[in-house]
């Protein structure tokens, strides 16, 4: 249902579709909240609708696929089309699912940074088809930096041999590798703890080291040694998938291997650059329907004799949220809009701190502002305006602490982030 | 300490060896050692109840509220006198020395109780609440007939519990500002009838409306004369113990945060009360509901510094634990600074707090500041605390998010916090308050 593949859509083609996944995003909050306030299901809406929300999603071409085919969801979010109409496109499909609900954005995201780490790379997978996923964030949560080479997932030519209270590797020899190419296969070792995902992935996209030096590798879920497990009681985003994934000696081979060094440094960097724009647009989403639903409540709800937007109070509410998601969007809107293939790493790096930052205060303040709004009721359940900030929170969580990100922002290529803009023609064009 | 500092003191001369900070005594060690003896006793035995008793069962408790029963902590904490301490002995457990200053006790309790569960601490802060119209109105013939036996229960060890209900489906804040107090319309009515009072109404997101075995309401006096009630003129304060025909409790809410406590609706129908049960004289509700906010509003704020210094601790043991590269996240200058940061604003709430609570009778402006200024810093730490474990904190085992999700509600109950920096200014406008 996106604009037809295999040519240059115009812009009143994307606006089409985009009035498209509006529709979406509103029938799949009249599925998922009962489409009013005070909904009597649970405090994320009906979750066992879920999943034919996302089939739905996917239907409409708005999940991107690895594979080419009939159902690829180029136009979908970071489908193969975001390589050349650039990131706004699927920032904008993020921003208005998202508007519904987080998690099932959240879905949609994962899918498609799935995407981008299988489909990016110069070495094809093979047969990564179906539900993907990216593992590159080491133990911790944080910005993969120098610091942490330590704690990535590591690519060892020997099997492990475990004993009763720790592993040691035994050197099983070249011959018993799997491919026998000591420079490419090995046994990949190590955990990654927040995976997002839109359903149990088929295959998986890992970023490892080998000794120091960097690899991304693609690993089927079902392989062995690959342990998944689903790990609830998270503060929101609960439509989202996440799994802690432990690889325990998961046999490679040269076919594994997507991209190594620079290559996959590189393909690191945009990865955690997508995934932060990504997140911020959802976060923008949220925050613009928690404004919407603050604003119609305040219009109708009587204190001190008249409706509440008529206090003061209550305004600055409103006007401090709408000035945070007008912040937010301009943050988000300032990556150029090229095609991927033509921004600079550190670029886009740069861009998507900003947004994610950006995204933990304004997305976050407006939502929280927006509560305020609705006093009591904002506090509870059934308003759903309480489940937006508990998703907006695992947002601003995601990927990086804030000191982390700054740390980061000020690392890429040496330059500040007063540079941001100035050294980069293609910043804020739409 | 420092080696070399430390050989450096050494060659001090002895007086200045004296004046020079060398225990390794923790801050909240430090901090209770600076208050008086009778205080200093009562936050050691506030916290050892909450580590020992409270601790254990939060994570439970805010996953899920249903299944969990506040009655044997509230036993315990009865027979250990921490539910009966609005009243001196005989009739009560506050410290005789504290008389000058009532709250104090209150705000190092509250702290301890939510440092450990911001709900279960409500839970059992709500009480307190819930008792002090009938010793602030001054009515002693209400304070004799409803409190003292109900902390006589509590000290023998068998649960009791009050709850205050002010707050109706149509006026929250009103029924918390002066403004929209003169405005709206009260929605629960007391009708005179022979011997009593007929009360019809509701109340809705009543702390422990769920279990309470006696309510304080406050409900508007029909005037009688054709006129419509209003808060601020016909106001009333009542009893209404648990069993009264035509009492019944509503749904309790799904809330975000502080879910041990419940928020519940309370239904009045054609509910006959005695004339005894009326607290203090007619008309005096609006006096009363104020101040009992004030009262409140001091420990309100503490409740929130316990939730940011549970926040904080949390955070603290988080990066003692994880690694990043080959060293604990607290090895590192950034994650100093941030912990730092969130330390100060737990301190400046504090101070805060303790200097408020040395204010009597409780001041308006002073309260609401207290309450507000906490309240705001309190989410703003937790969620910091929450971000600077970056995805770890999303998760609920790791205690920062419900920290951020009970924090929220400090913001909104007692009045917003909007309402209570108006509250600051309609106290200060007409004095110094600027220079004070």
């Amino acid at each position: 249902m996106g604009p037809s593949s295999g040519s240059v859509p115009s812009a009143s083609d994307l606006d089409e579709f985009i009035k498209v996944v509006q529709t979406f995003s509103h029938d799949s909050h009249d599925t998922l909240f009962g489409g009013r306030s005070g909904h009597d299901g649970g405090p994320d809406g009906d979750l066992a609708a879920v999943p034919q929300l996302f089939e739905r999603a996917r239907s409409m071409g708005l999940v991107a696929c690895p594979a080419s085919g009939p159902d690829d969801g180029d136009f979908g979010v970071w489908g193969a089309s975001s390589t050349t109409l650039g990131p706004s496109f699927s920032l904008r499909t993020l921003a208005t699912v998202a508007e519904s609900c987080a998690g099932l954005a959240a879905m949609v995201h994962a899918q498609g940074i799935g995407r981008i780490a299988v489909g990016e790379a110069s070495t094809t997978a093979g047969s990564v088809d179906g539900s993907v996923a990216a593992a590159f964030v080491p133990q911790v949560g944080t910005v993969l930096d120098d610091r942490n080479m330590d704690d990535m997932i590591t690519v060892s030519p020997r099997r492990s041999v475990s004993t009763t209270d720790n592993h040691h590797e035994q050197d099983v020899g070249a011959d018993q590798s799997p491919s026998g190419d000591v420079d490419k296969g090995g046994f990949l070792r190590g955990r990654s703890p927040f995976v997002w995902a839109s359903d149990r992935p088929d295959h998986l996209a890992v970023l490892c080291r080998r000794d120091r030096e960097p690899m991304v590798v693609a690993v089927a879920a079902d392989a062995d040694g690959v342990s998944m497990t689903l790990v609830t009681g998270r503060v929101g985003l609960r439509a989202l998938h996440q799994y802690e994934i432990v690889f325990d000696d998961v046999s490679l081979d040269t076919g594994s291997v997507l991209a190594i060094g620079d290559e996959a440094m590189s393909l690191a960097a945009r990865i955690s650059a997508l995934d932060w724009l990504g997140v911020a647009a959802i976060g923008l989403g949220t925050a613009r329907a928690a404004l919407r639903e603050a604003t119609s409540y305040a219009s109708t709800r009587i204190q001190g004799g008249v409706a509440i937007i008529e206090h003061a109070g209550v305004r600055m509410l409103l006007a401090q949220a709408s000035h945070d998601i007008a912040t937010l969007s301009a943050l988000i809107g300032a990556v150029p809009d090229r095609p991927l293939t033509a921004i600079d790493d550190d670029v886009l790096v740069k861009h998507a701190l900003s947004a994610r930052l950006g995204l933990a205060d304004h997305a976050f303040r407006a939502t929280s502002n927006c509560i305020q709004v609705l006093g009591g009721y904002g506090y509870m359940d059934d308003y759903g305006i309480s489940k937006r900030l508990r998703d907006v929170s695992a947002l601003r969580a995601r990927h990086g602490s804030r000191e982390q990100l700054f740390l980061a922002l000020t690392s890429t290529s040496g330059s500040f982030p007063g540079a941001l803009t100035t050294d980069d023609p293609g910043s804020g064009a739409r | 300490m420092d080696r070399t500092l430390r050989h450096s003191i050494a060659r001090l001369a002895p007086v200045g060896r004296v004046l020079y900070d060398t225990s390794s005594r923790s801050l909240w060690d430090r901090e209770t050692a600076s208050l008086p003896w009778y205080l200093r006793t009562r936050r050691r035995a506030y916290r050892a109840f909450a580590e020992r008793s409270i601790t254990p069962l939060s994570p439970r408790s805010d996953e899920d509220p249903g299944s969990f029963h506040l009655d044997p902590l509230l036993a315990e904490a009865g027979r250990l006198g921490f539910q009966s301490e609005q009243l001196p002995p005989p009739w009560g457990t506050m410290p005789l020395r504290g008389l000058g200053h009532p709250l104090f006790h209150t705000v190092l309790k509250a702290e301890e109780f939510t440092a450990a569960c911001g709900g279960i601490g409500l839970s059992l802060l709500a009480h307190d609440l819930g008792t002090a119209p009938l010793f602030l109105s001054g009515d002693l013939r209400a304070t004799r007939r409803f409190l003292v036996p109900m902390y006589r229960d509590l000290r023998a060890g068998r649960p009791r519990l009050a709850a205050f209900a002010i707050t109706e489906p149509s006026a929250g804040s009103d029924a918390e500002d002066t403004t929209g107090a003169r405005t709206a319309g009260p929605g629960t009515i007391a009708t005179r009838t022979v011997g009593g009072y007929v009360i019809n109404g509701q109340k809705v997101f009543i702390s422990g409306g769920a279990k309470a075995d006696l309510v304080t309401v406050f409900a508007a006096i029909d005037p009688g004369d054709g006129s419509s009630p209003r808060i601020d003129r016909h106001w009333s304060c009542f009893v209404v113990e648990a069993g009264r025909d035509g009492f019944r409790r509503g749904r309790s809410e799904k809330k975000l945060g502080q879910r041990a406590s419940d928020a519940t609706e309370l239904f009045f129908d054609d509910v006959f009360v005695p004339i005894d049960n009326r607290v203090g004289a007619e008309f005096s509700g609006w006096a009363l509901n104020r101040n009992v906010l004030n009262y409140s509003r001091v420990p309100v704020g503490a409740i929130a510094l316990g939730i940011a210094r549970g926040a904080l601790d949390a955070a603290l043991d988080h990066a003692r634990v994880a690694r990043l590269g080959n060293r604990p996240l607290l090895h590192y200058q950034e994650a100093q600074l941030a912990l730092a940061d969130m330390w100060m604003d737990v301190a400046a709430m504090r101070a805060m707090v303790w200097q408020a609570a040395r204010h009597m009778p409780p001041n308006q402006g002073i309260a609401s500041a207290t309450k507000a200024f906490c309240g705001d810093n309190a989410f703003d730490v937790a969620t910091r605390a929450m971000e600077f474990m970056a995805d770890s904190g999303t998760m609920s085992v790791n205690r920062t998010e419900k920290a951020m999700r009970d924090a929220r509600l400090n913001q909104i109950y007692e009045g917003t916090n909007q309402i209570n920096r108006l509250a600051v200014i309609e106290a200060f406008a007409g004095t110094d308050f600027a220079a004070g």
